[in-house]
């Protein structure tokens, strides 16, 4: 594995909680941790940084119906390209069967460098999908998304963002927390295709039912 | 009426001091003659003392019975005679016997409201029936109606049961969006799981304009490839590793644990209200009046 290359490490906070998962009514609650690799290609330019990051996440199902939300922020790059990463998003969700999940929302993603901030909004339609592949205890996951509509205050015109991200999932504790390690990757573009901001996520992370 | 049969025997009417002696004991089966009664009169009385079989009711007024409460009944009988009493329907139907023995002069029996099996209130107009056998082989019936009201305390309603788990009725309408879990040496498993891993290997193709990305991911693909592969072609008996713990119970997921804390709950709540409303049933207080004794009735004459 080379040094430009992103290695994931991910510390988990992980509980246990009592499940009730009979009721309509699920709560859960998460945190990721991981490592980023951003490369921004800009014309004939092109810039790579690696770095953490860490966040949290909780979702609200009811019956099929259901709202996510997480956050996360990290540093990437070194010395004098140094760049701090912030990311938020709100998806309104809705799974017709199970295992599937279909989400909606905006994701706001900022890059800030000591000279200028990069702010991003992205509304993304996303699709996942998790499947047992060993037993009980141990799910593959898909992911892949899509914005529909994005905005952004660089000069170049918004063109397109999509991005995709699967893994395996491990259930611990008769499936009252959730280990998730996944690799993900997301691509913006702008000016016809001259700016191209690439992400890279080794994450893992743990999803704990709280209700 | 004793005084006058004394004076029929004296005048050798032996048939009407008969008659007179029967009448008294009717209206008081205690009747007795006087001690200045003169033997011949008192043979007389007491000869027919033991071939009637009349019998005196002393009931208590109305009473209320509380569980463990003996309602308590004195009978007068004319004789010494073979008796037997019991509580039977208005119809005559026995419902529970009392006693079976001899009365000399009074008995008390006691009853404690309840029938046959002992559980239970008896409710409504019952009987209570007292037989007497002379020994003249005659059978003697007399009868106490008694009326029986109960005071039932309201019962609880029971707990309503947990709906059970959506998962546990039908997963193709679960709304979980955990996926569904799998058996082993399901090909659906090994295939999710290959396409899984591939996904990770293709993604940087799908999604980045250069098709770059980190070799890291072959990693992770990889490892979700085999662990599918594992998955599918290991035996589900197959020995774990030297040393480690062997499980053999097989795993639950925690939607079914939590629907089972439920129902157990709900069973021990219902075996409370079950047991509270028996005892509640117990608890019933009885309400027990005594009417004018009917009869008697004889028969074999």
């Amino acid at each position: 594995m080379t040094g430009h290359r992103c290695l994931a490490l991910w510390l988990t906070l992980a509980g246990t909680g009592p499940v009730a998962a009979q009721s309509p009514l699920r709560l859960e609650a998460g945190a990721t941790a991981g490592i980023v690799r951003l490369r921004t290609i800009d014309g004939p330019i092109a810039t790579r940084r690696t770095g953490v990051s860490l966040g949290g996440q909780g979702a609200v199902w009811w019956n099929r119906l259901g709202l996510e939300g997480g956050y996360l922020e990290g540093r990437l790059g070194s010395d004098g390209s140094r760049l701090e990463r912030v990311e938020g998003y709100a998806m309104l969700g809705v799974s017709p069967v199970r295992g599937l999940v279909i989400n909606v929302g905006p994701l706001v993603r900022a890059l800030v460098t000591g000279a200028a901030t990069t702010r991003w909004v992205l509304w993304n339609v996303k699709t996942r999908y998790e499947v047992g592949i060993v037993g009980r205890f141990l799910s593959g996951f898909g992911e892949a998304w899509g914005a529909v509509k994005g905005s952004s205050n660089v000069p170049e015109t918004f063109n397109s963002a999509r991005g995709g991200m699967a893994g395996l999932a491990l259930a611990v504790g008769n499936g009252q927390a959730i280990v998730r390690l996944s690799y993900g990757i997301d691509e913006s573009r702008l000016g016809a295709g001259r700016r191209r901001d690439t992400i890279e996520t080794f994450a893992i992370g743990t999803t704990i039912r709280i209700r | 009426l004793v005084v006058q049969g004394a004076a029929q025997v004296a005048n050798r009417q032996s048939d009407s001091a008969a008659a007179s002696f029967r009448e008294a004991l009717s209206l008081d089966p205690r009747a007795r003659p006087d001690p200045r009664t003169g033997a011949a009169a008192t043979t007389a009385f007491h000869e027919v003392r033991q071939q009637t079989g009349f019998v005196g009711f002393r009931p208590p007024g109305d009473t209320t019975l509380s569980p463990g409460d003996q309602y308590r009944v004195r009978l007068y009988s004319s004789g010494i005679h073979e008796t037997t009493v019991a509580i039977t329907t208005g119809a005559g139907q026995r419902v529970r016997r009392l006693y079976l023995g001899l009365i000399v002069d009074s008995l008390d029996v006691r009853w404690d409201g309840l029938d046959s099996t002992g559980a239970a209130p008896l409710l409504g107009p019952v009987m209570l029936q007292v037989v007497l056998r002379p020994a003249d082989g005659t059978r003697w019936t007399t009868r106490l109606p008694l009326t029986i009201q109960a005071t039932v305390p309201d019962t609880l309603p029971l707990p309503l049961r947990p709906t059970a788990p959506v998962s546990s009725r039908s997963p193709t309408t679960a709304v979980d969006p955990s996926p569904l879990p799998r058996t082993a040496h399901d090909p659906k498993m090994l295939a999710a799981g290959l396409l899984t891993g591939l996904a990770v290997v293709a993604l940087p193709k799908l999604v980045a304009a250069d098709g770059q990305g980190s070799a890291a991911r072959f990693v992770l693909g990889g490892t979700v490839g085999l662990a599918a592969i594992v998955g599918f072609i290991a035996p589900s008996g197959s020995r774990p590793p030297v040393g480690r713990p062997v499980l053999r119970e097989p795993e639950r997921p925690a939607i079914d644990l939590e629907w089972q804390r439920k129902e157990q709950a709900w069973q021990r709540a219902t075996d409370s209200v079950r047991a509270e409303n028996q005892r509640r049933r117990r608890a019933v207080q009885l309400r027990v009046k005594a009417g004018v004794p009917i009869g008697p009735e004889i028969d074999g004459q």
